[in-house]
């Protein structure tokens, strides 16, 4: 696994508060690889990531958290990545757990590695109920049985991200990204991970949650690549 | 601006003349000069509201794309900057 390029993907929307932690623990891992895309801040995320040390690429206006991981694997790909790492900026994800996705890729053989928060409760209700029922539609839907499909904290080969390479541009991505997992009968495996929640008013919202569903049959019926 | 002085001018004349489309209401089974209009009013916009859906979501893939080969660009002359000196 040393040999292999790891790049970890950061997208972020006006973190300036949590960004440079996130980047600098990431650092203190070992790791040196980190891109963080500003996705038309209008705060100094940009330049805390910069001087904690990230490779910084900035949207000049807002696209969304698709747009944003898309541009960021993209650069990763030019600059010769073998493995992709994509994390949440607001610090809700631990980066120590980055090394365990990296072994379960490894031990697994698997194509992509999805992380799945633990329902426990520190957990807003909202989420709980939201990420069971996408979930639960996605088991219905499109077949594929995961435990958390809006995880952001995901691992896969840069090999899987040419394959699964989506188009969405909202949250909508995550989910888009597990269509063409199915399509492409890609070998998936899921690690528990621990979250911290800092914001329940960032992130995915009801409307999102509604707009996901859809996109979730949309994926279904019109397929995607 | 073509397509909207046609749309406009097949307007007037089926206001002023209605006579000129008894043929197709006919075919169409439609008695009511009014009918028509209303009909024909809404296809007609359910038309334009799809082609704008269209013309749209383009133009956002347009702009996303053009926004992240900006940065990425942008990047890339930062590090080349970098390398040279």
């Amino acid at each position: 696994m040393k040999s292999k390029k790891v790049f970890i993907i950061i997208p972020g929307y006006n973190e300036e508060k949590r960004v440079g932690n996130v980047i600098k623990t990431i650092r203190h891992l070992g790791f040196k690889n980190i891109i963080f895309v500003d996705d038309g801040s209008s705060d100094k995320s940009s330049q805390i990531a910069k001087s904690a040390g990230a490779d910084v690429l900035c949207h000049i206006i807002n696209l969304g958290k698709g747009a944003a991981v898309k541009t960021g694997c993209d650069y990763a790909l030019k600059q010769g990545a073998n493995i992709i790492v994509l994390m949440d900026s607001d610090g809700q994800h631990r980066p120590e757990d980055i090394r365990r996705f990296l072994k379960k890729l490894e031990e697994e053989k698997s194509d992509i590695v999805f992380g799945y928060r633990i329902i426990d409760k520190n957990m807003p209700f909202v989420m709980k109920f939201g990420n069971w029922f996408i979930s639960t539609a996605t088991k219905i839907i499109q077949g594929i049985d995961i435990r958390d499909t809006q995880s952001g904290f995901r691992c896969m080969k840069s090999g899987t991200y040419r394959k699964i390479r989506w188009e969405s541009t909202d949250y909508s991505m995550e989910s888009e990204m597990i269509a063409n997992v199915g399509k492409h009968k890609l070998k998936y495996s899921e690690i528990p991970i621990n979250t911290i929640y800092l914001d329940n008013f960032k992130g995915t919202t009801i409307f999102d949650g509604i707009r996901i569903f859809i996109n979730i049959i949309r994926f279904k019926v019109f397929g995607r690549k | 601006m073509f397509m909207w002085l046609v749309v406009w001018i097949g307007v007037l004349v089926i206001i002023s003349r209605p006579s000129t489309v008894y043929g197709i209401m006919q075919a169409l089974e439609i008695e009511r000069t009014a009918d028509f209009f209303v009909m024909s009013g809404f296809t007609l916009f359910s038309i334009i509201i799809f082609y704008l859906y269209i013309v749209v979501k383009k133009s956002n893939q347009k702009v996303e794309e053009l926004v992240r080969s900006l940065a990425i660009e942008k990047r890339k002359v930062k590090r080349s900057k970098k390398v040279k000196k």
